[in-house]
């Protein structure tokens, strides 16, 4: 049972998470808390035409929200601003490969809503 | 306390194939099946509004109301003019700080703890700035406990305010409040008791105290969630300023000047939660019948063993101690969430995070801590169960 949520490869990337650090000079920078449990994830970005170039984080947390941040980090890479916009809950449990209910989903979306807030101040700073 | 988990249907359930283990009564305690039926029986036969009606339901609901009220005052030692009903703690501290503060002279001290309940603590932080008075919150042993001789040496001729929980929720740890009240009113400061976790484990006699104003929530005391109560004395309860405006305080409204009701209904604006409060009597009883000794001697024997048993394993790191059985903890380097889900995979409800304490964490050097805490109901086979699972969680995440 304890098995099913905590995963070896959620395990692994919580143990050794993957683009941790900090991007100096970057794009987007952006730090949220999970108020509930005081998870915290710092997130840094580059964007090349519209594109994810460069992204890493430091953070501090559960292993869903760090694991989830490490996952989703890894898959943001190339990919469109419109595309990251458009991601959701489901593409974090998709990633994570379990569902990981209702008592811990903000941890898992804890980057996503980093990303997000990220990239809508990234856009307003643009705005003529 | 034997065999009483049968009073208090919940507790029959199953958490998957788990019998549920509620080790979160910090937060919040189970309800025995009297304090339902009596909520049952105030919707189905009394059901209406308090203090308005002439007919038989009104009369009705507010002689629940008010006998309540008497049950209360009972049990605490106190008048039931000195009992304003609120929704629990940090609306009863509301109360104070925001009737208190405005009328004090500028500058003036405002002493609190660093083991504060945010309800006990962001109040007086926020409203002395506002009005200008110095906010100081008392450092702790390294245990996480406020020493009498700190709160001696800090007051001076400008503290009109000390407030301070009677039971730590994070440690379990009990301040001697009659004798820091002495202290605190030697020096005409008025004190204010945070009374959420010590009232449903240890007999509280206000009178005895001496407290100017004490504070509890009735969701963990046996009682419905969304009810509490504030007791100020007599005479402070008539000069402190109503926070909450609105119909049931007032004596008569003209275009231009209001007068207040009297006590305690001048703090008890709209309508109150009268079904919920129909339960605290039944809870108060079912205490009652137990024996806050009774009660208080149990819990001070499960703090013990559950420390005991906890220390014994080495990769546990156990934050303050304290005479009720409230243990906050941490398993090596998993982060407390993952570990109270772990054992709810298990049925066993913990909390995990801050607990509304982020000074006392600070202190801890920490930023969230598992607690575990039990109540009349818990046994010693709920803290094997425990012990013997934070055991399994731990070969889990060393693999």
């Amino acid at each position: 049972m304890l098995e099913e949520l905590y995963q070896e490869h959620i395990m692994e990337h919580y143990k050794n998470p993957k683009n941790k650090g900090i991007i100096t000079n970057a794009d987007i920078d952006y730090q949220e808390v999970n108020q509930l449990c005081g998870d915290e994830i710092h997130l840094t970005l580059t964007i090349t035409n519209g594109k994810i170039a460069t992204i890493k984080f430091e953070g501090k947390g559960c292993a869903i929200s760090q694991s989830a941040a490490s996952l989703m980090t890894e898959y943001l890479k190339g990919k469109t601003l419109t595309q990251a916009k458009k991601l959701a809950q489901e593409d974090v449990t998709k990633q994570l490969g379990v569902n990981v209910g209702p008592g811990r989903i903000k941890c898992a979306t804890l980057i996503i809503k980093a990303l997000h807030r990220g990239i809508y101040l990234y856009e307003q700073r643009r705005k003529p | 306390m034997n065999n009483i988990k049968k009073d208090f249907p919940i507790l029959k359930r199953k958490i998957g194939t788990y019998p549920l283990i509620y080790l979160d009564n910090a937060s919040a305690t189970q309800k025995p099946t009297t304090v339902l039926q009596a909520v049952d029986d105030y919707y189905k036969k009394h059901n209406s509004n308090v203090h308005r009606a002439v007919h038989q339901l009104g009369i009705e609901a507010t002689e629940i109301y008010e006998h309540t009220r008497e049950h209360l005052a009972k049990f605490l030692t106190t008048k039931p003019q000195e009992i304003v009903y609120t929704t629990g703690t940090t609306h009863g501290l509301n109360i104070v700080a925001y009737g208190l503060l405005p009328s004090l002279p500028k500058k003036s001290e405002i002493l609190t703890t660093q083991l504060e309940h945010h309800s006990n603590f962001v109040p007086w932080q926020h409203l002395s700035k506002h009005y200008g008075h110095t906010f100081t919150p008392l450092p702790l042993t390294p245990e996480g406990n406020i020493n009498t001789e700190t709160i001696a040496q800090a007051l001076t001729k400008k503290t009109r305010i000390l407030a301070i929980s009677h039971a730590s929720n994070v440690t379990g740890k009990i301040n001697d409040i009659k004798n820091i009240t002495k202290i605190a009113h030697d020096n005409n400061t008025l004190i204010i008791v945070d009374g959420a976790q010590a009232t449903p484990s240890m007999p509280v006699n206000l009178k005895q105290l001496d407290v100017d104003y004490y504070t509890l929530s009735g969701q963990k005391m046996l009682a419905p969630t969304g009810t509490g109560i504030l007791y100020g004395k007599e005479e402070h309860l008539e000069h402190l300023a109503p926070y909450h405006l609105g119909g049931g305080m007032i004596k008569n409204v003209g275009l231009q000047k209001t007068t207040w009701n009297d006590i305690p209904a001048k703090h008890e604006a709209g309508t109150p939660n009268i079904g919920s409060i129909a339960g605290i009597t039944a809870a108060l009883t079912y205490l009652k019948k137990k024996g806050m000794t009774t009660i208080y001697d149990y819990e001070k024997k499960l703090s013990r063993k559950a420390h005991q048993q906890l220390a014994e394993l080495p990769y546990i790191t156990i934050y303050g101690q304290g005479e009720l059985p409230i243990i906050s903890f941490n398993l090596d380097n998993i982060h407390p969430h993952d570990l109270a889900t772990a054992l709810n995979m298990y049925g066993i409800a913990v909390r995990a995070g801050h607990h509304c304490c982020q000074p006392l964490m600070n202190h801890f050097k920490t930023s969230a801590v598992t607690r575990a805490s039990f109540y009349i109901y818990n046994t010693e086979e709920d803290l094997q169960q425990l012990t013997e699972k934070l055991q399994t969680i731990k070969r889990h995440f060393t693999c």
